[in-house]
């Protein structure tokens, strides 16, 4: 069933980046080796440095951004701008998933609803997302708002997709069994749809959340919304080489942050799973 | 046979009505607009109409996708190059494996500044970027998709005695293909969000820039036909990776199995 992924959303919330984590036959230690490609990284960018093939302006010596980075990181400036960043991303997501999760189950449950749909979710999904960056720059200014206008509709399809398509996969054995029961609408809905559904519905939410990051900090740098892609849009206006350099690996290391979090929450949502599977 | 074609209609009545239904009622709903930031749709229509058939396609449209092109062809290319090397070498992945991290983590518009200050602010910079982005989504599903083949399947073909190339190329790719297609439509999407992004932020032409320039200069309705634009632009390009995918992967048996029972299913 995989196979028809095209036709909908990621069909296979067990595969993907997070199985990917498994270390197969990786060695005794591969953290001897993980190391090693991190320093040769940083030598490879101080060798590029040395050389002196990329002028002084367009390159900022390691040693020096993260010199930079270290004095950013205890003004209270830069974290007042990475609150402001996370609380515009999360008030997004949260508003995503209100919006989302609800909608999505409404459309796998009706046939009808799925199919009048489509078409529309299909345009308006495939709408690139900065594309709205002028009107959300229009009506609402620099603002927070801004952000959310244009991270919320670009979260919502992710979510929408992932929980409709994971009601629509409800095993029809279970809802038999369900019926048997006498379950009820409800209760089938709570105690067979929506579990089986969740798995979908946390794949949904990682895909959301990091897409959700991306676009946050694009709107703060584009339109210097503050928070730290307003920081990283003022440093390069400014001309400020190491600043550029610093405040991107700060950006680096927040959409880190951001996608090991969420991807340790939808492990934490499939281990619960299976679980649930082997009980039944 | 007019049973089929009543099933048609009735098929396209489903899927249109709504569609239909929310153009009506924006147009007929804005058509007395005086909102200066919502103005009539009649009056976006024929912006777009005057704009984008076919005045300023050369100038914006072109460039942009000159530029999408372009960046997709190199990164999906290193993509699945360097994704079939790397899923068959699990010690070389688990080695590189926080650096990939890492770097794919990195919201990938926050390197704008540091790409077009190493590149300048042409087409390279944009060009360099759009692959980037393009780059990740392919490139992990291929490795995921190389790691995931059959061991039975390597097996045989070891027996076989199969060559290296022989095993790459008709083990190893074809078997991961389908996960390879997934990657490069997610590609395609990002890409086309780095095609925006990279014009809003430092170019003088293509059609990011003009919509960001049309709501500088309060052109309102040259911005929302640019959006209309865009809209139509990312529906055109995902129907044409959708079939780019079908004719990929129309020899795939499971994929034809799975395809027979969805049509007699939803009929």
């Amino acid at each position: 069933m995989t196979q028809i992924a095209h036709e909908r959303p990621l069909a296979a919330p067990l595969r993907g980046p997070a199985a990917a984590h498994t270390p197969r036959s990786a060695g005794r230690r591969p953290w001897v080796a993980q190391a090693a490609v991190l320093l040769g990284a940083l030598a490879a960018w101080e060798l590029l440095d040395r050389s002196g093939i990329v002028s002084d302006d367009a390159l900022a010596p390691p040693a020096a951004t993260f010199a930079r980075l270290g004095e950013l990181l205890v003004t209270a400036e830069v974290w007042t701008a990475v609150g402001q960043t996370l609380t515009g991303w999360g008030i997004g997501i949260a508003i995503a998933i209100a919006l989302a999760v609800p909608l999505g189950i409404g459309l796998g449950l009706s046939n009808f609803a799925y199919r009048s749909t489509r078409l529309v979710v299909d345009f308006l999904r495939t709408i690139p997302a900065l594309g709205l960056i002028p009107l959300a720059a229009l009506v609402f200014g620099a603002s927070r708002s801004a952000v959310l206008v244009v991270v919320v509709p670009a979260c919502v399809w992710p979510l929408l997709l992932q929980t409709a398509y994971g009601v629509r996969d409800a095993d029809p054995l279970a809802l038999e069994t369900a019926r048997s029961f006498r379950l009820g609408t409800w209760g089938t809905l709570r105690r067979v749809v929506l579990p089986g559904a969740l798995p979908f519905v946390a794949t949904g939410l990682r895909l959301s959340a990091i897409l959700g990051m991306l676009l946050a900090m694009s709107i703060e740098m584009l339109i210097l919304v503050p928070g730290v892609g307003a920081l990283l849009g003022t440093a390069q206006r400014n001309g400020d080489t190491v600043d550029v350099y610093a405040l991107t690996l700060l950006a680096a290391f927040l959409g880190l942050a951001v996608a090991l979090a969420v991807s340790r929450l939808e492990r934490r949502m499939i281990r619960w799973h299976p679980s649930v599977r082997s009980r039944r | 046979m007019s049973a089929r074609l009543l099933r048609l209609g009735r098929h396209l009545l489903v899927e249109a009505w709504l569609p239909v239904l929310a153009v009506t009622v924006w147009w007929v709903g804005s058509a007395s607009s005086t909102s200066l930031y919502f103005p009539p749709l009649s009056q976006i229509a024929e912006r777009f109409r005057e704009l984008w058939l076919f005045d300023q396609v050369p100038v914006h449209l072109v460039p942009s996708l000159q530029n999408l092109g372009w960046g997709l062809l190199c990164g999906v290319a290193a993509a699945v190059a360097t994704g079939i090397v790397i899923g068959r070498m699990p010690r070389l992945h688990s080695a590189l494996l926080p650096l990939m991290e890492f770097m794919r983590a990195t919201p990938i518009l926050a390197l704008l500044p540091l790409v077009f200050g190493l590149l300048g602010l042409g087409v390279t910079s944009k060009v360099a970027l759009i692959a980037l982005g393009a780059f990740w989504p392919t490139f992990l599903n291929t490795v995921d998709g190389v790691r995931s083949v059959d061991p039975q399947i390597r097996e045989v073909a070891r027996a076989y005695r199969l060559t290296r190339t022989d095993i790459a190329f008709r083990v190893v790719l074809p078997s991961a293909m389908p996960q390879v297609v997934v990657g490069f439509r997610t590609s395609v999407s990002v890409a086309v969000v780095v095609v925006v992004g990279s014009e809003m932020f430092g170019a003088g032409n293509g059609i990011g820039y003009f919509v960001l320039q049309a709501q500088r200069t309060y052109a309102i309705a040259d911005m929302w036909a640019g959006i209309v634009l865009l809209g139509l632009l990312g529906y055109l390009l995902n129907l044409l990776s959708a079939g780019f995918e079908r004719w990929v992967l129309s020899w795939h048996r499971g994929q034809r199995a799975a395809a027979a029972v969805l049509g007699e299913g939803a009929r």
